[in-house]
């Protein structure tokens, strides 16, 4: 069969299966039982961007021994429930470490951590999973290759040489680790109680036109989107949160969360009109079943391009979408088990602008 | 006094740590290194259980080290099994632990970082018994059942663990070969095909199926899994109001079978976060508990339908059942 023109825009995530899986690294921790990580290096058509998706329901700490660690690039660390009715409920019980100070945070609904460039966060302990399915989690990184640098003092050297990163040049490293010449300790005396970094832990509240009215101000936020040509289709769903560049502290991306759960068109009144941004973004559909991150449950249209060529997809996939790309009317065509979208655009607004 | 009422015991009668005193914990939680939450235990013996064969241990393990400091290996005249689960309603097969025990007279060790559940054959010499780490911010659970009416335990006091050279490997088996349910689906594997065909005969003839109140997760070993002890047992947990069993109502055993409710907050051992409802008798005698309690069904005592009212944190549940594999006769 010939390869459709957009096709290459399409990615199931099952193309970011890590070698040798993630979960036997950070066995009997709180860390991902299963996930998929994406980066605009090897996965993303060289976005400045690198994402993970995955299902938790362990305990305790994420990385015993390697916190705190920093990144290159400024991300954003969203925890999430899997409850399609219930858009508060995370279902979980988290401690996270924020800043050189360790100040620690505590949150049991679904909530967004942001971590400047260069910015000290972790350890994150799950301590508690009250959900029996557990929860989710995404990190949006804004850089195209992962690149962390630990500096707990908890790290062996044999953890230390798991992590280098391989000697063949030609095999590219999911996860590029440095380790810091100076070492933290993280103890219940070296960390703090303050509130200097409250402002990095915001919850996640359904706040979309798809809910309520939006205000005047808030529309400037979705372009075109919000201009009262469209409104909310059935394929929709009221339990979307989505988060700006000023929700974020500044940070030059804004994402959007939902599970949807039935079938429909997401937007009525587009007609055969497609939106375009002048950034560019990537659509995630991943399903909500923990025993299987492959399955999506249901399936979804998208158009592409300027002519409309219309994509089905049936398994978890994310769909990249360069900057000016027509792109849209997303139809669910049917659902047997509630999905996940997730929708995560580089820049502090969702400029839209409707092309026919 | 209701008919029955003598059936049901709070898990509180068996409480060993009363005397101690509850750490101070700090008004949040923390975790760093090791849970900050006291270990607590409750023992029941057949004294406790209206004279049944069978006693069994319930508690909380949050400590480093030996369990027993020095007094191990012991031995008992009956056999026993042991249940090391984790904490984690999300996942069972979360331990959150390395344990180290040791069987035999050899003390051969065994390590484990998985939910495990260890057969200890009649005078077959145990321990000592290690917490090696804990990962979890909960700790672990530790589940013992005893065919016994009383307890009897000689201690060696020779602690010599030796490696293992696979003498004893066959009695410690894997909890996760025993999932009946994973995340409220059945696991139809487990069954025989006879067990199969006379399940979906009952589903056909009365609409028999699990219902919204049955468990998220859980295990059940028989005495086919137990080296082929009079025996079956179950582990898991449950956070779902409703109805445990679709179409059918009240059932018998022919031999003798406790229900445990029990609840996993690591820091209030009496603390169930449900309230169920249970019938016991053929009169359909309601009960409702709401702490962690033990059901005493004798043999041929119609019991069930079990009913969560409501729950507001998920609890665990395990029966002992003195027979190789459940046999029930369904009465209503």
């Amino acid at each position: 069969m010939a390869i459709r023109k957009y096709e290459h825009l399409l990615k199931p995530l099952r193309i970011a299966a890590m070698p040798g899986g993630s979960g036997n690294f950070f066995r009997n921790t709180g860390n991902a039982d299963v996930n998929r990580w994406l980066n605009g290096r090897d996965h993303l058509e060289g976005m400045a961007l690198n994402f993970s998706w995955g299902f938790y329901t362990g305990l305790g700490d994420w990385h015993p021994g390697m916190d705190p660690h920093v990144h290159p690039y400024p991300e954003c660390l969203v925890f999430v429930g899997l409850d399609p009715d219930r858009p508060g409920y995370l279902g979980a019980e988290m401690q996270y470490c924020l800043g050189k100070e360790l100040e620690i945070h505590y949150f049991d609904q679904p909530s967004v951590v942001i971590a400047p460039a260069g910015f000290y966060h972790c350890p994150s302990v799950t301590l508690d999973v009250t959900s029996p399915i557990g929860y989710s989690f995404f990190i949006i990184s804004l850089g195209a290759a992962p690149n962390s640098r630990w500096l707990g003092d908890g790290l062996s050297e044999e953890q230390i040489k798991r992590m280098q990163p391989p000697k063949d040049a030609n095999i590219k490293s999911p996860m590029n680790s440095t380790f810091g010449a100076k070492r933290v300790h993280v103890s219940e005396e070296t960390i703090s109680h303050g509130h200097l970094y409250d402002k990095y832990v915001k919850p996640l509240v359904p706040n979309t036109f798809a809910k309520r009215k939006l205000k005047i101000e808030e529309k400037d936020l979705y372009g075109e989107m919000a201009d009262g040509r469209f409104i909310p289709g059935p394929g929709m769903t009221e339990n979307t949160v989505w988060m700006f560049g000023k929700d974020l502290e500044g940070m030059d991306v804004n994402f959007c969360w939902g599970i949807h759960k039935n079938p429909g068109t997401w937007l009525r009144g587009t007609g055969s009109g497609s939106p375009t941004h002048p950034k560019d973004e990537v659509l995630l559909f991943a399903g909500t079943d923990p025993s299987d991150i492959n399955y999506l449950g249901a399936e979804i249209q998208i158009d592409m391009g300027p002519e409309n060529e219309r994509y089905v997809i049936t398994e978890p996939t994310a769909v990249v979408v360069p900057a000016d790309f027509p792109h849209g009317n997303i139809v669910t065509r049917w659902v047997d088990k509630p999905f996940g979208f997730l929708l995560m655009s580089l820049g502090a607004k969702h400029e839209t602008t409707y092309v026919d | 006094m209701k008919k029955y009422e003598y059936l049901i015991k709070p898990l509180s009668i068996g409480r060993k740590d009363k005397a101690k005193p509850k750490k101070k914990t700090s008004t949040r939680k923390t975790f760093f290194n090791i849970p900050e939450y006291a270990e607590q235990k409750v023992c029941l013996t057949g004294k406790d259980l209206e004279g049944l064969k069978l006693g069994f241990d319930w508690g909380f393990k949050t400590k480093l080290g030996d369990w027993h400091e020095g007094r191990d290996p012991h031995v008992h005249p009956y056999p026993e099994v042991h249940f090391y689960v984790g904490l984690d309603t999300a996942n069972i097969n979360y331990l959150g632990a390395e344990v180290e025990t040791c069987l035999g007279e050899e003390q051969e060790t065994f390590s484990f970082a998985e939910p495990t559940v260890v057969v200890i054959p009649a005078g077959l010499p145990h321990g000592p018994t290690t917490t090696k780490r804990i990962y979890s911010p909960k700790g672990f659970g530790f589940y013992l059942a005893a065919l016994s009416n009383v307890t009897h335990t000689e201690w060696m006091a020779n602690p010599k663990p030796g490696p293992s050279k696979g003498k004893y490997a066959h009695l410690v088996k894997p909890l996760k070969a025993g999932i009946l349910i994973e995340r409220g689906k059945i696991n139809n594997s487990r069954f025989t095909q006879e067990e199969l065909a006379k399940r979906a005969q009952r589903t056909k003839e009365s609409g028999f199926m699990l219902g919204p109140g049955n468990a998220d997760h859980l295990a059940w070993l028989y005495g086919r899994d137990l080296e082929g002890l009079n025996l079956n047992l179950d582990w898991g947990f449950f956070s779902k109001p409703g109805l445990w069993h679709r179409g059918v109502g009240a059932h018998t055993h022919p031999v003798d079978e406790v229900l445990v409710f029990a609840g996993v907050d690591p820091s209030n051992i009496d603390y169930l976060g449900a309230e169920i409802e249970i019938d016991l008798g053929k009169e359909h005698e309601r009960h409702i508990i709401n702490k962690p309690s033990v059901v005493i069904c004798p043999a041929g005592l119609p019991h069930c339908p079990i009913i969560t009212r409501w729950s507001d944190k998920p609890h665990a549940f395990f029966s002992i059942n003195l027979s190789s594999q459940p046999k029930s006769s369904y009465i209503d």
